[in-house]
């Protein structure tokens, strides 16, 4: 069985605003206006800018919405970070996190409220010295599986648990969630930082496979399709009715014609195209190329 | 001395044509972006959407240049579909995708190369090309994932015979339109190659 392929994600961390001219000016418009806030926004967009840069990837930061499945931001009063996924993204990925907190002191009551008691029983061993710290990076890491996590809006950091709370790098799960989480910690000049992803553990509807018998497929269903895509009346269409006679626009046609393949799991071949002339033969072709 | 008097008639129908192609490109990826399924829509749809803003920048540019779009009597896109017929499958659409962003990207890059282009030409066809860049990049990834379903030799085999096409289409655009686009052939550039990721 092929190993899967490691995932690489890059961070890019910046206390700096951009410079003249580095965004765009749909993105200087879309800034807040002036303060604390504007700064924030400006410095998490260059953060943007230059991981797509460095990622390939378009470059207007205003193209990216959140959640994301390869881009996550986190923002501290000084700084402002960002994570991308590297390369394609597998089908099971779900999401990625990222948190980062500034060296801070930490209330150890707050622990109860992110920590499961398995977790905050481990952070009461540690000892006094490092205490705070540890519950710092706790809480960037439970922040930033939760932001890996698509399905978050019912669940609380508590919820997601780390297999071992010592380990700077490792799995996580939420229960019944259908998600495996990893993640990472470490320290950074502006603070803790934690990246989390998390991969669907449930297959995803798969394609049908050549031994795997297509279910039976009509004329009708067919046609309803054709009906949706060009705005022509289904009762209109006939097994005799030509190809050609649904559209002039050869651009209508492509559309129409993967349209059919992706809705039915087919795939046409050049040569086989070519000799379909009628809705009857186009059908007849659906139903052989699956 | 105006902006208009800068721009020849040469370049206005070459302009025209760049932007004819981009708003091909967009109509043609609106289609592309309404059928794909699963995470390559998130692509493709933005790739449509760029084709749209690049059919943009070069109205706006051939306007700041004080002249008007003119309507091109054929667009390339449309010699390609002549030439090698309707893609048969999603797996094609996305093949002579690959092939046409190359062609643009060189086409382009001959076009910066060339030592007369005007500033604002220049300034349109930089911002233009980083989008191009990824438009192939992605494109590029989606044909690869596209492999376990149509097969690695059938993919390479649809791209060998897309990119024969296009470098015959390149050549009749080019004897079709050659004192149009004469000043470039005068700055030749390599064949298009991708950009390692």
């Amino acid at each position: 069985m092929p190993r899967p392929r490691a995932l690489r994600v890059l961070v890019v961390c910046t206390d700096r605003e951009p410079p003249p001219g580095r965004l765009g000016e749909r993105e200087r418009a879309a800034a807040p206006p002036g303060g604390e806030r504007r700064r924030r926004w400006l410095r998490s967009r260059h953060a943007q800018r230059t991981l797509l840069g460095v990622l390939g990837l378009p470059g207007g930061t205003t193209a990216h919405r959140y959640p994301n499945r390869r881009l996550s931001l986190t923002h501290t009063d000084r700084c402002s970070a960002v994570a991308g996924v590297v390369g394609p993204l597998p089908p099971p990925l779900a999401g990625v996190g990222l948190d980062l907190e500034p060296p801070r002191p930490a209330d150890p009551r707050t622990a109860r409220f992110f920590l499961d008691d398995r977790e905050q029983g481990w952070l009461a061993d540690v000892p006094e010295r490092r205490r705070a710290e540890e519950h710092v990076r706790l809480w960037t890491l439970k922040e930033a599986l939760f932001k890996a996590d698509p399905g978050n809006a019912a669940a609380t950091l508590r919820d997601y648990a780390v297999h071992d709370p010592a380990a700077p790098h490792g799995p996580a799960r939420r229960d019944r969630s259908g998600l495996a989480f990893g993640y990472v910690t470490g320290r950074i000049p502006a603070g803790r930082l934690s990246v989390a992803l998390s991969l669907n553990t449930r297959p995803a509807p798969a394609r049908r496979t050549p031994d795997m018998p297509a279910p039976a497929l009509d004329f009708a269903q067919v046609t309803e399709r054709i009906s949706g895509v060009l705005s022509i009346p289904a009762a209109d269409l006939t097994p005799q009715t030509p190809l050609r006679s649904l559209t002039m626009d050869s651009f209508v046609l492509v559309e129409l014609i993967v349209d059919l393949q992706e809705e039915f799991d087919a795939v046409f071949s050049q040569a086989e195209l070519k000799e379909v002339e009628t809705l009857g033969e186009l059908v007849d072709l659906l139903r052989t190329a699956r | 001395m105006t902006l208009s008097d800068t721009l020849s008639d040469n370049d206005r129908w070459l302009l025209s044509f760049y932007r004819s192609s981009e708003i091909n490109g967009a109509l043609f990826f609106g289609r592309v972006a309404r059928i794909v399924r699963g995470p390559l829509q998130v692509d493709v749809t933005h790739h449509f959407s760029d084709e749209a803003a690049h059919a943009s920048y070069w109205t706006h540019c051939i306007d700041d240049l004080g002249a008007t779009p003119i309507r091109p009597p054929r667009a390339y896109q449309d010699r390609y579909l002549d030439a090698v017929g309707l893609p048969a499958n999603l797996m094609e659409v996305m093949a002579i995708t690959q092939v046409f962003e190359k062609r643009v990207i060189s086409q382009y890059r001959r076009h910066l190369r060339h030592p007369g282009t005007h500033p604002r030409v220049r300034q349109t066809i930089e911002r233009i090309m980083r989008d191009e860049r990824w438009h192939v990049q992605y494109v590029r990834q989606a044909l690869e994932e596209m492999s376990g379903r149509y097969g690695e030799e059938r993919i390479a085999e649809t791209l060998a015979r897309y990119t024969a096409a296009d470098q015959e289409i390149y050549a009749d655009t080019l004897r079709e339109y050659g004192e149009r686009m004469d000043f470039l052939a005068e700055t030749p550039v390599p064949e298009p190659r991708e950009r390692s990721a």
